[in-house]
């Protein structure tokens, strides 16, 4: 998978440099405290992983902060998305992926022994890049956390958490009327967002995204960085993207990925504008990647 | 019958009759006294050699077979449409018998039924727990890599050495009745199970790894990911190798004969899994051996038999197939 997004790459850096307008940055407004004043929610620190003999990261220092969306960006097969889902251990599941340093959610070692991923993955729900509903009913679709993680008992309850799931992912009102239908029949976008109302019906605290809107379109894509400004509220959302227009809209934090390693990370605002790295200018300004 | 043909001879009469015919008669007026002295009409099945004679497969002039009397007889029969051929129906209801007129396959349709329940119980559970096992949790080490080639090549071993393997432990060493359809199933299941097998590893990976990942997304377990939604998916390829393996497994024929599943059974009555019993390709080959020329028509037919099972169970796996066909 590695090798394969090198190759990407290559062929992207053989295209003549484009100049391209640093995406708007918004004005931060007046009485927003700096995301740094939240409380610190995740925390990696020196992580390295190897795919087999192959290192993919290399000393990751990232910090998390909760209730504001932290990007993380970066050139293909970079590791960005690889750092992510070392955040809610579902590199666990690949063979031959090794991993040092130390991840912590709340303080919590997360690689400790004695945690659970299974119970790590409730308090860190995961949005993929391909919408992938479970070809099931849109009720059940969303039912299914709460239902395997035990959170309700009676037919009300779980009526009630689908309900203030969708509203939350802001499907409601487009499937009301049709719970019973198969998820997979909804549009591309309805299947993200159902996939989020999935990944937060069990009220996770983390909320990682890994390319969510890659497969969408801008409409369904405005959507969602709409949704991403709503659940931020109450949630500390990650996510990786490509696009750095979206990086600039909807996150507070960016992380800027090269090759395995975290090149710089600062306010959004300050690594589009004034990055201290020359590859993060290069990278943003377009010019390469 | 006399009535209607007055100038024949008792002895030549019976001789164009199944060799039952008498025992018949006695039957029918034993359940019903009150026929006594009444002209009945009774359909009696012919004798195989007039079965030929009647179907024109045998010459009528200087056919050592037939008295002459017997063939004016017969031309006096045919004359006033007395013979017929219907479908003979107990062909499915009775079981196997010495007079190919009498013989049935219902002693072998209950044997196979038996067996392949036997082979379906044992090889269903235990080829989807194995394919599951190796597919999804067992370690990918030397010794997983030299089960799964083992695997795939029990799957092309001739079944007649699993017969004999079948003959020599279930039998042998552990000393099961012979020729009962549940050591039949037995040494089918180990026929069945690399078919199983194969198909379940098949139909799992065929699930995308985008559902295995949601499922563990929202905190799925592993045995929950497996439980809710792979094997929910993978059902429908599991079911049709399960009943491409069934099919295979009721045409099959040495194993069976070597744990002497081909035994004679003129009853059902008392057929059970541990009783002796046949199966549809041991009849077709006990059939085909017997020198009668009465039991060619009869084995054609059991071969008939035979291959629409197969059909209407392969007809079973594509409709399966095709109803719980899912896309995502």
């Amino acid at each position: 998978m590695v090798e394969r997004d090198y190759a990407m790459e290559a062929k992207v850096e053989e295209r003549p440099a484009i100049r391209v307008e640093a995406p708007a940055v918004p004005k931060k407004k007046e009485g927003d405290l700096p995301v740094e004043q939240n409380e610190l929610k995740m925390k990696a620190s020196d992580v390295n992983l190897w795919y087999g003999e192959k290192q993919a990261l290399f000393d990751v220092n990232l910090e998390m902060f909760d209730q504001s969306v932290t990007a993380l960006i970066g050139p293909s097969g970079c590791g960005k998305s690889t750092f992510l889902r070392c955040l809610d251990r579902m590199n666990d599941v690949i063979d031959g992926v090794r991993i040092t340093g130390d991840i912590r959610l709340d303080g919590e070692d997360i690689y400790a022994p004695r945690v659970d991923p299974v119970q790590l993955r409730a308090r860190v729900g995961m949005v993929f890049q391909k919408p992938n509903p479970f070809p099931k009913s849109i009720f059940e679709n969303v039912a299914y956390g709460p239902r395997i993680h035990g959170l309700c008992r009676s037919k009300a309850e779980f009526e009630e958490i689908v309900e203030r799931s969708l509203t939350r992912a802001g499907l409601w009102e487009e499937v009301k009327d049709r719970l019973q239908e198969p998820g997979t029949g909804l549009s591309g976008g309805q299947q993200q967002r159902l996939c989020i109302a999935r990944a937060i019906s069990v009220n996770p605290e983390v909320l990682l995204m890994d390319e969510p809107c890659s497969a969408l379109d801008p409409i369904a894509t405005a959507k969602i960085e709409t949704l991403m400004d709503d659940l931020k509220k109450n949630l500390c959302i990650v996510i990786v993207t490509h696009s750095m227009q979206q990086a600039a809209r909807v996150s507070q934090r960016t992380a800027f990925f090269h090759l395995g390693k975290l090149v710089e990370v600062d306010d959004t605002t300050t690594i589009f504008t004034n990055p201290t790295d020359q590859r993060t200018q290069d990278y943003v300004t377009g010019r390469f990647g | 019958m006399q009535a209607y043909l007055p100038d024949v001879f008792d002895t030549a009469l019976f001789g164009l009759l199944a060799d039952d015919a008498p025992e018949a008669i006695a039957q029918r007026v034993a359940a019903d006294p009150g026929i006594i002295g009444k002209t009945v009409s009774v359909l009696f099945p012919v004798s195989p050699p007039v079965a030929e004679l009647a179907k024109g497969k045998t010459p009528k002039v200087l056919n050592s077979r037939f008295t002459p009397e017997q063939i004016k007889v017969f031309d006096a029969m045919e004359d006033k449409g007395l013979l017929r051929t219907p479908f003979n129906w107990e062909l499915f209801f009775n079981a196997d018998s010495r007079f190919p007129e009498r013989a049935g396959l219902a002693g072998a349709i209950t044997g196979s039924f038996y067996a392949l329940m036997v082979c379906f119980l044992l090889s269903f559970p235990i080829g989807i727990a194995a394919a599951v096992y190796l597919e999804e949790f067992a370690p990918k080490n030397r010794f997983t890599d030299l089960i799964e080639v083992n695997i795939n090549n029990l799957a092309a071993v001739p079944s007649v050495v699993f017969g004999l393997l079948g003959l020599a432990v279930f039998l042998g060493y552990f000393g099961l009745p012979r020729s009962a359809p549940l050591v039949g199933g037995m040494v089918l299941s180990l026929m069945t199970l690399p078919t199983i097998i194969i198909a379940t590893r098949a139909a799992l990976k065929a699930v995308p790894p985008s559902i295995r990942e949601a499922a563990l997304g929202v905190g799925a377990s592993k045995h929950q990911v497996m439980m809710h939604h792979v094997l929910p998916l993978a059902l429908p390829g599991i079911l049709t190798g399960t009943i491409i393996g069934m099919a295979q497994a009721l045409g099959e024929t040495a194993p069976l004969l070597l744990i002497g599943m081909n035994a004679f059974i003129p009853s059902v009555e008392n057929m059970g899994l541990l009783e002796p019993a046949t199966s549809l390709p041991t009849q077709i080959f006990s059939w085909a051996d017997s020198p009668e020329r009465g039991f060619v028509s009869r084995t054609s037919a059991a071969i008939l038999v035979l291959l629409g099972f197969l059909v209407v169970m392969n007809l079973i796996a594509i409709t399966l197939r095709q109803m719980f066909q899912r896309k995502w």
